[in-house]
C-alpha cells in the first residue's frame, strides 16, 4: 500500500484516487506539493534538454550524410 | 500508531537530490574523464555534439550502473559509517524507485548510444553496465576478497567505450587503456580497505583486510602495482603514444611506486593513523586523472 502511494506521488497524481489509510496533515501535503513541484521543474528541464539534443543529433546526422 | 513525523518519510516522494545521489557522482567524474580521454585518444576526431553525446551516454550508464549498485547493496550501506547516509539506507527513497531509476537509466543509456554514435559503442557499455550489477555488485562482492580485482574490469570500460564510439572498433591502445584501470583498481581500492576495514568487517564484506589480514593485503597491493606500471608505460613502449605520455607516465609511475612501497613494507602499529595508506588512495586517484590527461594530451598537442 505504501509503495502504490509513493508511485503515485512519483507521477505527479498523488490525491486521485487511491484510498489512504490516514490523511497527512497539512504540512505535509504542502510538503509533498513542494516537493513534487521540485521534481517536475527538474524533469521539464531535462526533457526541454532532450529534445535539443535529439535535434541536434539528428542536424549532425543529417549534415555527414550529405557531407 | 501512526504519528506525524513518522508519516512523513513514507509519504514524501524522493527528491529529485536523491536520484542524483543514488548516481554516485563522485565516481561518475572518474568515469566521464576517462571516457572522454579514451574519446580524444582515438585517431579519428568525432563530431563535437556526437561526442558529448557519448560522454553523456557513458555517464548516465555509470550512473544507472551505481543506483543499481545502492538498490543492492542498501543492507550493506546501512551498517557502513561511510555510506550509512545514501538515499535508500537514510530512508529517504523507496527500494522500487531506486530500481526503477536504474532500469530505466540503463536502457536509456543504451539505446541513445546505439541511436546516436554506434554499436560497437552501445555494445560495451551494455557490458560494462551487466558486468558491474551482476557479476561484481550480485555474485562477487558478498562472496571472495577478489571481488575488486575481477570486479574492476566494470570501470575499465570507459575509456574503451570512448575509443569505440569515436573510431567504431577497439584496438591494442584501448585494451592498454582498458588494462591500466582493471590493474590500477586493486592497490587503489586495498588502500582504502586498509584504513575502513572496521566498516567492512561489520558489513560482512569480505575485502582482503577482513579475510586474509593486513601483511597479505599489503603484499598484493605491492605486487598488484607492478603489472599495472607495466600497463601504464606499455602505450609509449609500443610506440602507441609520444614521449609527452612516456615521461608522464615515468615520473607518475615512479611516485605511484613509492607510495606503494611505503605502504607494502610497513605494518600498523595500534590507533595507527594510516597516514601512507591515506596518501597512497589519494594519490592513486590523482595519478588516473593525470595519466588519462596525458593520453589525450599526448594526441592533440604532442
Amino acid at each position: 500500500m505504501t509503495g502504490k502511494r509513493n508511485d503515485d506521488l512519483i507521477r505527479g497524481r498523488g490525491t486521485a484516487s487511491v484510498p489512504r489509510p490516514a490523511e497527512p496533515e497539512l504540512a505535509d501535503q504542502d510538503a509533498v506539493q513542494a516537493r513534487q513541484h521540485s521534481r517536475a521543474r527538474v524533469m521539464a528541464l531535462l526533457l526541454g534538454a532532450f529534445v535539443i539534443l535529439v535535434f541536434a543529433i539528428s542536424i549532425v546526422k543529417i549534415q555527414i550524410a550529405h557531407g | 500508531m501512526s504519528s506525524a513525523s513518522s508519516l512523513s518519510p513514507i509519504t514524501l516522494p524522493a527528491d529529485w537530490r536523491d536520484f542524483l545521489a543514488l548516481t554516485k557522482p563522485r565516481v561518475m567524474t572518474l568515469v566521464v574523464f576517462t571516457g572522454l580521454c579514451g574519446l580524444l585518444a582515438a585517431p579519428v576526431t568525432i563530431h563535437p555534439v556526437l561526442g558529448f553525446t557519448a560522454i553523456l551516454c557513458i555517464a548516465l550508464g555509470a550512473g544507472a550502473a551505481g543506483a543499481l549498485n545502492q538498490w543492492y547493496e542498501s543492507d550493506i550501506d546501512a551498517v557502513m559509517k561511510r555510506t550509512a547516509k545514501r538515499p535508500l539506507p537514510a530512508g529517504r527513497m523507496e527500494r522500487q524507485s531506486a530500481l526503477h531509476f536504474g532500469v530505466g537509466l540503463s536502457v536509456f543509456s543504451v539505446v541513445l548510444m546505439y541511436f546516436a554514435i554506434n554499436l560497437v559503442a552501445a555494445a560495451i557499455l551494455t557490458v560494462s553496465i551487466l558486468f558491474y550489477v551482476f557479476v561484481y555488485t550480485i555474485w562477487l562482492k558478498r562472496r571472495t576478497p577478489q571481488n575488486i580485482v575481477i570486479g574492476g574490469a566494470a570501470g575499465a570500460f570507459p575509456p574503451m567505450i570512448g575509443w569505440a564510439a569515436a573510431t567504431g572498433d577497439v584496438t591494442l591502445m584501448p585494451v592498454l587503456l582498458f588494462a591500466l584501470i582493471f590493474l590500477w583498481t586493486p592497490p587503489h581500492f586495498w588502500a582504502l580497505a586498509l584504513f575502513v576495514k572496521t566498516d567492512y568487517a561489520n558489513a560482512g564484506v569480505p575485502m582482503l583486510p577482513v579475510v586474509a589480514g593486513e601483511r597479505t593485503t599489503r603484499r598484493q597491493i605491492g605486487l598488484y602495482t607492478l603489472p599495472m606500471v607495466a600497463a601504464a608505460v606499455a602505450p609509449w613502449w609500443l610506440g602507441l603514444t609520444g614521449n609527452l605520455y612516456g615521461v608522464t607516465a615515468i615520473a607518475l609511475n615512479a611516485i605511484f611506486l613509492v607510495f606503494a612501497a611505503q605502504v607494502a613494507f610497513r605494518a600498523s602499529a595500534p590507533d595507527d593513523a594510516m597516514a601512507p595508506e591515506k596518501r597512497l588512495f589519494k594519490y592513486s586517484v590523482l595519478y588516473l586523472f593525470l595519466m588519462f590527461a596525458a593520453v589525450a594530451a599526448d594526441r592533440w598537442f604532442a
